[in-house]
């Protein structure tokens, strides 16, 4: 195992007066005291409600911000890609002059070959102006730049949101398959959990501005446990969420040691997971083995 | 040139972003050559005299040559200020150019490079154009070497303000992040340094006095620019020229036994020329140096 | 070569169906030994699933000793399972089974309760 891509320590952004977008936090506050580790290697999601710090952290990651307080440590610029929410891209040039604009700012790392193929898998005329493309074609385009730079790091905002299903599943494809062949880290933020399923290893819930799980989503997964049966003391475990319905208790906890009681017990879905903790945000954060800073 | 025509990494980005804007401004010094050469040739078919159609019209062109002129620093600091800095702020680009393997640094500098270049050159040749036609109407009383447009764009100030210009837009087109505001901002900045140092030109160099006997004609010699005049009295001291103490001839005018010695007259030589516009140079690149690193620190402060 | 299907909403881990499948495939002789199966790149650009669940089914295939990764080749199938290929005398006494089974009125379901008792009776204790 190498050592994180991504390190973060008490790490604060706070906008101009006005502009807060985090609730319950100090005004302005999109992000506060966020201490994580993000292994090598891995495909994150970043998910959480909109407005709750995921843009913010992407854009500290990758250098575009300075952090208020704290520190996030990961890769240089020649090292990362990053593709912001809205893809931004000059829309006076050609698709090939675009992909000419990566080769150029990114001397001794561009991969022609690969920004080459992405951008004809999508059929798209390497001579039609970036202003003439739709949201789709422009995120393809932006993710054949970010791709083509051969990032240890890649950091995608909300990548799938103008997509259709068929180009959704193919660009999925290929970061998946880029992320195989040179072992790239990846984080992905959405705030549609399906977008991600079963692409993401590893978790990275964000809610209020604050960092709410973190780790790899096998072990999130298996460090809660569903519980459904008679109303009863709950106690050792650490309750996420419990809800009763007549005599019957529904509830989330991380267990401390075995689960005894007359309740049945399963593992909890992602999207069950995700849900009972953004309806209970006074449930403590959890950051598992290796998530820790 | 190199620079322009075969540019490489951000240059070549910066280069492509604004090509249109590259095209138009060769197209306008072009033209404006095309322009002057025409009104000249005009004028050079009815030799010898300056009542024939052409010289008017070529003095008309070179009164709005030299207005535009003033005007060139606030144009190119508006292009700067705007579609190459603050656009890419409010458009978002800059998310993309800064995440990008060249550093922030190099990439605002790639920029400066190229509106530098191009204003160095555009400057130069709108120099030569506006010398070309001034060759013939220099000695007419709007194209002396001291009037405004004819004293910046026959010297070295006029290009060091177009350089200040360069500065103050990516500085100010980074602090206002909006296309259009920031263009308004950096114009109305560059006019008050422009008002400012007009203002200040005359007092770099001490002037030259010429004193004569009260009475006598007294004229500015040298083509000199005339600053003042009045009359001194025989202590030595300085009265304004329509000074005249009690008492009156009956006519109302000076009687000849009052206590005036002399005459003077204060002017700058045409020999100012120079070291004036030297020293104004120096100063509006001075400013250039500190506008230019302040807008690096904006950069650094908010980019790493 | 197999091809791989995930269903997202079967509930089923990942990393299971691919193991799975790749049984499946064992079973019906659609993959025999010293064939190669496909890279994880390969699986991944086709699914969009993350390269790090298909190398755990391809470790989990490995422990149970079906496949073997060689260095920088690939992972290749070493055994086969079941002895039950596609074209197999067993296969024809089940298509006979099955049919007889719908003659004889049965539902789908009731022919599959049936075949997992069965199952369950003669395969007592072992594990998939």
């Amino acid at each position: 195992m190498t050592g994180p891509v991504i390190e973060a320590e008490g790490l604060g952004k706070r906008y101009g007066r006005g502009r807060g977008q985090a609730q319950g936090q100090g005004r302005g506050w999109a992000l506060r005291d966020c201490s994580f580790q993000l292994p090598a290697g891995r495909v994150c999601a970043l998910v959480g409600p909109n407005g709750a710090g995921k843009s913010t952290l992407l854009a500290l990651a990758a250098g575009l911000l300075r952090p208020t307080e704290g520190a996030i440590r990961g890769p240089g610029r020649d090292r990362l890609a990053y593709v912001a929410q809205d893809k931004p891209l000059y829309p006076q040039l050609t698709v090939d002059e675009t992909l000419r604009m990566g080769a150029e700012l990114n001397p001794g790392r561009w991969d022609a070959a690969t920004a080459r193929r992405i951008v004809t898998d999508g059929g798209l005329d390497p001579t039609t102006r970036v202003r003439a493309l739709s949201g789709g074609q422009r995120t393809r385009v932006a993710l054949a730049l970010a791709l083509a730079k051969r990032p240890e790091l890649l950091l995608l905002d909300e990548p799938m949101a103008d997509l259709d299903p068929l180009a959704r599943h193919q660009l999925m494809g290929a970061l998946m398959a880029d992320a195989a062949e040179h072992g790239t880290s990846v984080v992905m933020s959405s705030h549609i959990l399906t977008e991600l399923e079963g692409a993401c290893d590893h978790l990275l819930l964000v809610d209020g501005g604050r960092i709410r799980l973190g780790g790899p989503i096998d072990d999130l997964l298996a460090a809660h446990t569903l519980l459904t049966g008679p109303v009863a003391d709950l106690a050792p475990h650490t309750v996420v969420e419990s809800r009763t319905t007549g005599r019957q208790l529904t509830a989330l906890i991380r267990a401390q040691g075995r689960v005894d009681g007359p309740w049945e017990t399963a593992e909890p879905t992602l999207e069950e997971l995700l849900l009972a903790h953004l309806r209970s945000p006074q449930a403590p954060t959890l950051l598992t083995e290796g998530a820790t800073a | 040139m190199s620079t322009l025509l075969s540019p490489t990494g951000p240059r070549w980005v910066v280069v492509r972003q604004h090509r249109t804007a590259l095209w138009t401004a060769a197209a306008a010094v072009a033209a404006s050559a095309a322009l002057v050469t025409a009104l000249r040739m005009w004028d050079d078919a009815v030799p010898g005299t300056n009542q024939d159609n052409g010289y008017a019209l070529l003095r008309i062109g070179m009164d709005y040559a030299a207005m535009l002129l003033l005007a060139l620093p606030l144009l190119i600091g508006a292009f700067v200020a705007g579609p190459m800095v603050a656009r890419e702020l409010e458009s978002g680009t800059y998310k993309l150019a800064l995440t990008q393997s060249v550093t922030p640094r190099r990439w605002l500098a790639s920029k400066l490079v190229i509106a530098v270049t191009v204003t160095a050159v555009g400057t130069l040749a709108l120099m030569g154009v506006f010398a070309l036609g001034r060759s013939r109407v220099a000695n007419e009383y709007l194209f002396s070497w001291d009037e405004r447009g004819t004293y910046e764009a026959t010297g070295t100030v006029l290009l060091s303000y177009c350089l200040l210009a360069v500065a103050v837009g990516a500085l100010v087109g980074q602090l206002v992040r909006r296309t259009l505001v920031a263009m308004a901002a950096t114009g109305v900045v560059l006019g008050v340094v422009q008002l400012v140092l007009t203002a200040l030109r005359w007092d770099f160099l001490p002037v030259r006095t010429l004193t004569g006997p009260y009475g006598a004609d007294l004229l500015v010699p040298d083509e000199g620019l005339y600053m003042d005049s009045g009359l001194i009295s025989t202590s030595g001291q300085r009265l304004p020229g329509w000074y005249c103490p009690e008492p009156l001839t009956e006519n109302g005018i000076c009687r000849s036994d009052v206590d005036i010695a002399a005459q003077y007259i204060d002017y700058h030589p045409a020999s100012h020329f120079w070291p004036t516009q030297l020293i104004e140079t120096g100063i509006v690149l001075a400013l250039t140096a500190l506008v230019l690193a302040a807008a690096f620190k904006v950069l650094r402060a908010r980019h790493a | 070569m197999v091809e791989y299907r995930i269903d997202r909403r079967s509930g089923v881990a990942t990393y299971l169906q691919i193991v799975q499948q790749t049984k499946q495939a064992l079973r019906l002789g659609l993959l025999e030994p010293g064939d190669k199966l496909p890279t994880a790149r390969e699986v991944v650009e086709a699914t969009a699933i993350n390269p790090n669940t298909v190398l755990k089914a391809y470790r989990e295939l490995e422990r149970e000793g079906l496949v073997e990764a060689r260095r920088g080749l690939g992972t290749f199938v070493r055994k086969s399972l079941g002895g039950a290929p596609a074209d197999s005398p067993l296969r024809g006494e089940l298509t006979d089974w099955a049919r007889r089974a719908r003659a004889a009125g049965l539902e789908r379901d009731d022919v599959a309760a049936l075949f997992t008792s069965v199952l369950d009776e003669h395969f007592k204790g072992d594990t998939t």
